[in-house]
């Protein structure tokens, strides 16, 4: 298994990758400008547009010291010309941001130090930089072709006879390995994951199961929401290495349950009751990935020795519930020897535990609820039972 | 660890996640959590676990022993914590001196578990995740005295 202590700029190659993929590479760029003190907000209040020129996913944002508000509902009190207008896809090309030209000198480094082959590093970059060329969100076309990709397997799968059930939704585990090796970005992989799960609740009915279609959306958002909240959990007494793949695998599971939730909240089937308890259960998982989740993954820029620009630039976001276990200790005494910093986080990678994230997804983190296993395997049973055609 | 601290301690334990969804009003409006919110969410679950806690053990509710302290909800206790911190102080250590007799009480344990792992339940918290913060609450309130 890969140990990211073993060389600071295979961590930080690494690191960058996960940044810039954790959702799409433009934002993942954008977070590392936030980091380094270059934010688009402004003190008061900000107004956000998802794209220039529509009103569509507008929200607000008060900034104001140590505290501040984010509503979709405009403030009866401020005129729009006192708001300081972000458009969020004028977020930089990646080929203009400094997150890439640090990775890309980075990843030139690494294969010097024979830490990974060039390849592999060639193959990730190209991934990056051809994800970073897509739509910043709904790329509706490559959702399509998964999405059609995924008919065709459960065709192929279904044209058997006592298939295992784990060939049904091998899939999504497909589609989860795809983002941890940095084949597509988080942003894609959430999409299509979400529409996986969905099929699978809705498009193999089963006498034996008494569930409703939507109950097994729900148990699906709320399988992988509690998945995140576990991951986070439990990656505090974790290796380096396995502490950045276990955060960087929560980002995904926490995406897509948002994104099962807002499809539930979109359907006609739910009723007010529900949908406010939908409302804080995506609200949750929401806070979770922006307070615990993401800003981990920009935290190593912060203490790594090779990053000594960044190192005396950069605050740690999100202090305690964000920065690795092992770098809390020298932030809290004030360390500013980037080496020494990075001799705490070794120690204590050292000292915990580790899991090998990728072996988990058909076990402990798989992506598919043991309802909706249940209710697969029941399909199966009904349609293989004797006297079905 | 003084009463004082307490509220701090259960705030940095919540963090900012947590204790975001705590002093929400609406899933829709979110604030960012600065150091008196934290404190003001702690307290606000902190009242919760002793809520239940105490139900069927005779003492009054902490809202009707410390009138000051009938919190309806999480703004109230960042109003309150604004206006009144060194009272809401000695309130808290006056009422846990008079439950430390019940630290044993599996019963009132688990009620006040119950009632934390509730409220955070309908506010989106996974109940593994809830639970571990009730156990946290009761450790903060009994072990170290």
């Amino acid at each position: 298994m890969l140990d990211e202590t073993t060389d600071p700029p295979l961590h930080r190659w690494r690191s960058f990758a996960r940044l810039l993929m954790c959702f799409h590479p433009r934002v993942g760029a954008e977070l590392y400008a936030v980091a380094l003190g270059n934010s688009v907000y402004r003190e008061g209040w900000n107004v956000i547009y998802p794209s220039e020129g529509s009103d569509r996913g507008r929200r607000y944002v008060r900034v104001a010291g140590g505290n501040g508000l984010h509503t979709y509902d405009k403030p009866d009190d401020v005129a729009d010309d006192q708001m300081n207008p972000v458009y969020e896809d004028h977020a930089p090309q990646l080929n203009q941001s400094r997150a890439w030209s640090k990775m890309t000198e980075l990843g030139e480094l690494v294969v010097k130090r024979k830490q990974l082959p060039a390849v592999m590093v060639q193959t990730t970059q190209r991934n990056i930089d051809a994800s970073s060329q897509r739509p910043l969100r709904n790329d509706r076309a490559k959702l399509e072709s998964a999405a059609a990709d995924a008919m065709r397997h459960f065709q192929a799968v279904l044209a058997q006879r006592k298939v295992p059930v784990a060939n049904v939704f091998a899939p999504t585990i497909r589609q989860v390995l795809a983002y941890m090796n940095f084949e597509c970005d988080g942003s894609h992989a959430a999409n299509v994951l979400s529409w996986l799960l969905t099929a699978l609740s809705t498009k193999f009915p089963s006498s034996l199961d008494t569930s409703t279609d939507s109950d097994r959306v729900l148990f699906s958002a709320d399988h992988l929401r509690d998945l995140t909240f576990d991951l986070m959990d439990q990656r505090g007494d974790k290796s380096l290495t396995s502490y950045c793949e276990m955060t960087y695998l929560a980002l995904l599971y926490g995406n897509t349950s948002i994104l099962l939730y807002d499809r539930l909240l979109a359907s006609d089937t739910v009723g007010p009751e529900d949908r406010e308890i939908l409302e804080w259960r995506r609200f949750a998982v929401d806070e979770k990935l922006a307070h615990e989740a993401a800003p981990s993954l920009v935290n190593p820029m912060w203490y790594c020795p090779v990053a000594f620009p960044e190192s005396m630039t950069v605050f740690p976001t999100g202090e305690k519930f964000a920065l690795y276990p092992g770098a809390v200790e020298p932030w809290k005494r004030r360390e500013l020897d980037p080496a020494q910093r990075w001799q705490a986080v070794a120690e204590f990678s050292a000292r915990a535990g580790s899991i090998e994230v990728a072996k988990t997804l058909d076990d402990s983190n798989c992506p598919v609820s043991p309802l909706l296993k249940k209710h697969l395997t029941g399909f199966l049973l009904a349609r293989d039972a004797p006297g079905q055609t | 660890m003084s009463d004082q601290k307490l509220l701090e301690v259960l705030g940095e334990e919540l963090g900012q996640a947590t204790a975001t969804v705590i002093v929400a009003e609406h899933p829709r409006d979110r604030q960012f959590i600065g150091e008196t919110l934290l404190v003001a969410a702690a307290l606000y679950l902190l009242k919760k676990y002793l809520d239940g806690f105490v139900d069927g053990l005779g003492i009054k509710k902490l809202g009707e022993a410390h009138a000051a302290l009938a919190l309806q909800a999480a703004k109230d206790a960042i109003a309150l914590l604004q206006a009144k911190r060194a009272a809401v102080d000695a309130a808290l250590r006056e009422y846990f001196a008079s439950l430390q007799k019940y630290r044993n009480n599996a019963e009132s344990k688990k009620q006040g578990e119950d009632s934390v792992v509730r409220f955070l339940g309908e506010r989106g918290v996974p109940a593994t995740q809830a639970k571990q913060l009730a156990e946290r609450i009761h450790a903060e309130i009994f072990n170290a005295r």
